[in-house]
């Protein structure tokens, strides 16, 4: 199986999970997952036989609502038991992560704007201890409204912490709200200047998706612009990504939903 | 700092020439991280998220009202450790005005499970609050003021008198940094005092059952305390009347006893509350 095809798969995992508790961010976790697949599958060094290693990668999902997405990619990995997806909105799976109760979050997100700069104190705390870990973060362009994050950026900047790499799923569902400056000519100016490497990317194109990970010598932190579509692959969610952001599949859409991603 | 070194300690940018011994002798674990008190919140949940012991320090409204929800969420929904130091309790920034006033910080950490608020009189109470935050891994509140108590007392809830048995007198509670205001307040009128200078997440536990009215007085708004001690089954427990600072913003500038003066936090109007308990108990005045 390819890795495209495995996404495809955590994708009938995770709307089967979501169809079944009604509850759920599908589309949002969709624009992420691939990302996190990647990430866990092909570069983070994490594992569930040292959960709580001192050396581990680290993976903060910032925008805690895409939980789905990383509960399919954990379960996958093999940090939740095989099948534990299902038990969602019941069980330890809730739907924003919970650090105490499932193993692999890394932080209690779930209100925008706190997964950055704990991930910015956790990438401080690693570069003291000389350890060699690297800190991933995901945050979504509707986040990027928060003050905190901005404040996390100027701050990991300034502190040149190269062990921290955020992702931008840039779904672009923010623009109804507020434009980030962060695309169209001189936008990676901005964060430059602010001291970081900028990358683009596709954020659904695996091997896009690994390159930019690719660790290089450099002492700025790494920010990665991964354009992503809201509810990617799914083409009624696709068409209308707002009226998706929080709701559950009905039985015949579920049918739908499944039938479009074999 | 030396004794533990997984301790870090973090400042927004206040403070700064304050700590810098700490900056000299513990460069990589004392951070400026700048004016940005919800992000230092979270930053220190990182560190303590991996295994370091972090103290935050700024001035109280900034640190308790502007990172609230970063109390609320990083450390006490993630249950971890950390000590939080708020300078300039009430209204002791007494030039600055209201954007530098905090008497709200006891009662809103209240609120946040899992906060043990620390309300030192002093500095050698404030000495041990440190020790105790830490030996115990508290998610703890600490608050400093510039009023101080010239007499120490041990950490915790106590009877200060040297009574074999309580008299029916009214009980005062003074909590923190008060204690010689009330006992100017008092002198000379048979009451019972109770010191506290730790408002602990579980009941507030009197050292005995009070047998006539309780006046609880604390430097800040009115926390839970005197609710809890009504709350509290004692059949003879009179009336529980508090003595703090009232919910109003000041509009005026002054010395912070001129503040005191203006909105009544005073010894002569304490006084007055509680000889007239003792007079409706046909006590001595």
């Amino acid at each position: 199986m390819t890795s495209e095809d495995r996404v495809k798969e955590l994708k009938r995992k995770i709307l089967r999970a979501a169809y079944t508790a009604q509850e759920g961010h599908i589309a949002s976790a969709f624009s992420v997952l691939d990302i996190l697949y990647v990430l866990y599958a092909h570069v983070m060094k994490v594992s569930p036989s040292f959960v709580k290693h001192q050396a581990r990668d680290c993976l903060i999902l910032s925008k805690g609502h895409a939980s789905l997405a990383l509960y399919a990619v954990l379960e996958e990995i093999g940090f939740l038991m095989r099948g534990e997806l299902n038990t969602f909105g019941k069980g330890r799976l809730g739907g924003h992560p919970c650090e105490e109760l499932v193993p692999g979050v890394e932080a209690s997100t779930g209100s925008l704007g706190h997964g950055l700069p704990i991930a910015v104190g956790q990438a401080m705390a690693l570069l003291k201890g000389q350890l060699e870990s690297r800190v991933f973060c995901i945050i979504g362009d509707g986040e990027m409204n928060e003050g905190s994050i901005w404040e996390s950026l100027l701050l990991a900047g300034h502190r040149r912490l190269t062990n921290l790499t955020v992702i931008l799923d840039y779904n672009r569902s923010n623009d109804r709200a507020l434009r980030l400056p962060i695309s169209g000519r001189g936008a990676s100016d901005i964060l430059c200047n602010m001291g970081w490497r900028v990358s683009s990317i596709d954020g659904h194109d695996h091997s896009d998706i690994s390159r930019a990970f690719t660790r290089v010598i450099d002492n700025r932190p790494h920010f990665v612009v991964a354009n992503t579509v809201k509810g990617k692959g799914i083409s009624e969610m696709e068409k209308d990504p707002h009226a998706w952001h929080h709701r559950a599949p009905t039985a015949e859409e579920l049918a739908l939903f499944l039938e479009e991603l074999k | 700092m030396e004794k533990h070194n997984n301790i870090v300690l973090l400042l927004g940018d206040i403070g700064v020439h304050g700590f810098r011994e700490a900056f000299q002798r513990f460069p990589d674990r004392t951070f400026n991280i700048g004016i940005m008190e919800q992000s230092m919140v979270s930053v220190a949940a990182g560190w303590a998220l991996k295994g370091y012991r972090p103290i935050v320090h700024t001035i109280a409204p900034f640190l308790v009202e502007r990172a609230y929800e970063q109390l609320k969420i990083d450390f006490g929904y993630h249950s971890l450790p950390g000590i939080f130091v708020g300078a300039g309790g009430s209204y002791d920034y007494s030039s600055l005005g209201c954007t530098h006033h905090c008497p709200a910080d006891v009662s809103l950490l209240e609120n946040i499970p899992g906060f043990t608020i620390f309300t030192p009189g002093n500095s050698s109470e404030l000495e041990d609050a440190i020790n105790r935050a830490f030996t115990r891994r508290c998610l703890s509140y600490i608050r400093l003021s510039e009023r101080a108590n010239t007499t120490t007392n041990q950490l915790g809830i106590k009877c200060l008198n040297a009574l074999e048995r309580p008299s029916t007198g009214p009980t005062v509670v003074s909590v923190g940094p008060c204690l010689d205001m009330v006992r100017v307040a008092t002198m000379g009128l048979d009451v019972c005092h109770v010191y506290a200078n730790v408002i602990p997440g579980e009941q507030f536990k009197m050292p005995w059952v009070p047998k006539g009215p309780v006046v609880v007085v604390e430097p800040w708004y009115r926390s839970s305390i005197s609710q809890q001690i009504m709350d509290n089954e004692w059949p003879n427990a009179a009336q529980v009347i508090n003595f703090c600072v009232p919910k109003s913003f000041i509009r005026s500038y002054g010395k912070i006893n001129d503040i005191d003066q203006k909105i009544g936090f005073t010894a002569d109007r304490l006084r007055v509350i509680v000889s007239n308990l003792c007079t409706t108990q046909n006590l001595p005045v």
